[in-house]
């Protein structure tokens, strides 16, 4: 019975072996970043547990090809990006056809500005139009350049470029909400 | 209205690269029942993609390319096709003898672009019935009168000039109209109307009764009327000696269907083949082609300490295309009818990694593949069905297209890369030139 307490090592071990309650230790123990990786791309929560749990499959049945020389939690990450770039782009293909409204109303949080959780920051770049996600999360966050994003997703770099635009504006219109409307509480 | 107190985009690029979700209750469960899913095969598992909205299908642009290519190749060879003919129906009953018989020479040697030259040589007709001047090169040219007020009637005439017992001043010997027709280098020609094989025919058909002299060859031939030999599919089995092979190189586009990320899915495509006609149309024909396939990827560079987040500074992702050279041998058998012909059979294809590697970005490569997988080896070698279709735009041309089908994941993809394997999946267009 594998639990929170052993080591990396034994929790590959026993997840070669086919161990549930491995499989159950490693996907807790790498969950939180990897969550929020996902759903920093993902349009919900569940289109990123959607995702992650199939990239927790492919590490599972895959485990064997786990190379000790790098650290496990790179390699999950990886996956876990791989798995969201495959489905990013397989999703692309009808998504561009669909209306994106823009947003219109501010979530309703109490935390301040200068202290908003890093979840209340996720909820607010989930409600961006998918392409203004995408485009914000790879090259604000993962420092991807545009050039590489344009090949990723499809198209050229100035509609990169103009996606993170408007996905500035909104972010910014967006925490700007939570904040007056703290302030209106207060 | 209360602006924004700041906008701190590396304080936000921190909190997001270091945030950690907590887990739901539920999310473990999902996995569970995934894993249970997974074990119990794939086929189990729900399409949790939601369902596609009305936008074109992905590929679209592979399959508009596909019909266009198709629809040029039928223009091609509606332009390339002859009007359908009759035997003899072309021949205006308002017409003189002379330009009968001008005609059928023209037909024979082939040269009916220089008015000129036929008119010359229409002087060089004769009779074939016992024509005490026949033998004589000019004698006809001399004495024009001599063919005067002779009708042509076709079939009226006698192979009279191959009986043995009238040697022929210049050693005529008999000719049968078959070897008239292959001596004209007409033999071969498969784009005339398709008419019932000539042999089966009876001699009226086609002996004109004329006799055509040839200063060139010194020789006299009778005319035949229409000397289409039949189509190569209706030929018998190659007889003893005699060489049916035919040989071709093919150069074309070949179209990939594989859904990795492909540096080109048009590629040029490159063949030589062999065909071995065989009873009633039929045909074997193998050989060998190849063409370049290249994969294209992304590749993580420094980022061996890849963790969660991983700073965009220490990371850095260089695009690349490795060079794979797929040689293909194939087995294929055939049908062909006129022009037209079909062709299916089994393929063998093996991929040899080589160059040349294309790389942006990066000055120093240290890095390990992130995506999709570009250090899998080709997995040879690669089983799968061709089926296709050609025709011959004249003796020596041919279009041809073929779909290939292979049966294999022939490039493996990495964990993690489930779409990024590639199958050898294509159309191929190509131009032949025939021996």
């Amino acid at each position: 019975m594998y639990h929170a307490g052993h080591t990396d090592e034994d929790l590959l071990r026993g997840c070669r072996a086919g161990e549930r309650s491995a499989q159950r230790a490693l996907y807790e123990r790498y969950y939180g970043r990897n969550m929020s990786l996902c759903m920093r791309y993902a349009g919900s929560r569940d289109e990123a547990l959607e995702i992650l749990n199939m990239a927790f499959l492919k590490v599972f049945q895959h485990v064997d090809r786990y190379e000790p020389s790098g650290s496990l939690g790179g390699w999950i990450a990886r996956i876990v990006f791989n798995t969201t770039m495959d489905h990013l782009r397989s999703q692309r293909s009808y998504r561009q056809t669909i209306h994106f409204p823009e947003y219109q109303e501010s979530p309703q949080r109490e935390s301040v500005h200068d202290r908003l959780a890093a979840e209340d920051i996720l909820r607010c770049i989930q409600t961006l139009p998918d392409t203004q996600r995408q485009v914000f999360s790879l090259n604000v966050v993962d420092g991807y350049r545009h050039r590489e994003i344009a090949e990723m997703l499809g198209f050229d770099e100035a509609t990169s470029r103009w996606h993170l635009a408007q996905a500035r504006k909104n972010l910014k219109a967006m925490l700007a909400g939570v904040s007056i409307t703290t302030t209106k509480q207060a | 209205m209360k602006k924004p107190q700041h906008w701190n985009e590396e304080e936000l690029r921190r909190v997001l690269q270091h945030a950690e979700t907590t887990p739901q209750p539920g999310d473990w469960a999902a996995m569970e029942s995934l894993l249970d899913m997974a074990e119990e095969g794939f086929a189990a598992l729900p399409d949790t993609l939601p369902a596609p909205g009305p936008a074109l299908p992905e590929g679209w642009q592979g399959w508009l390319m596909s019909g266009l290519l198709s629809g040029l190749l039928l223009l091609l060879v509606y332009a390339a096709m002859p009007a359908p003919a009759l035997p003899g129906a072309e021949r205006p009953e308002t017409r003189s003898p002379q330009h009968e018989i001008t005609d059928q020479q023209s037909r024979v040697n082939g040269s009916n672009l220089d008015p000129a030259r036929n008119s010359g040589q229409a002087d060089m007709v004769s009779s074939g019935t016992k024509s005490p001047d026949y033998g004589s090169s000019s004698s006809a040219g001399r004495h024009p009168e001599r063919n005067q007020g002779r009708p042509f009637v076709p079939g009226s005439g006698s192979m009279a000039m191959a009986d043995e017992s009238h040697p022929s001043p210049m050693g005529v010997h008999p000719v049968t109209a078959t070897e008239s027709a292959d001596a004209a280098g007409l033999g071969q020609s498969i784009l005339r109307p398709e008419v019932p094989d000539i042999r089966a025919l009876p001699e009226d058909a086609y002996n004109t009764g004329l006799m055509a002299m040839s200063r060139l060859r010194r020789s006299i031939r009778p005319l035949i009327m229409d000397p289409v030999p039949p189509a190569i599919g209706s030929l018998p089995l190659a007889g003893a000696g005699e060489n049916r092979w035919r040989f071709v190189v093919a150069a074309g586009a070949l179209m990939a269907f594989s859904s990795a990320p492909l540096a080109a899915p048009l590629q040029p495509w490159l063949g030589a083949q062999v065909r071995y006609p065989l009873h009633g149309g039929w045909f074997l024909q193998s050989g060998i082609g190849a063409y370049w396939l290249h994969r294209r990827g992304y590749y993580g560079q420094n980022v061996s300490e890849l963790s969660a987040s991983w700073s965009p500074e220490e990371t850095l992702s260089v695009r690349r295309a490795d060079g794979v050279l797929v040689v293909q041998l194939p087995l294929l058998a055939g049908w062909q009818r006129g022009r037209w012909y079909g062709l299916g059979g089994a393929e063998v294809s093996a991929g040899i990694p080589a160059g040349p590697r294309q790389q942006l970005g990066a000055e120093d490569f240290q890095s390990f593949p992130l995506n999709p997988g570009l250090s899998g080896a080709p997995r040879n070698p690669d089983l799968g069905l061709t089926l296709g279709a050609g025709c011959f735009l004249y003796r020596h041309l041919s279009v041809e297209m073929r779909y290939h089908h292979g049966f294999q994941v022939f490039l493996p993809a990495s964990a993690g890369n489930g779409n990024a394997e590639i199958r050898q999946r294509d159309l191929r267009f190509s131009l032949g030139w025939w021996w």
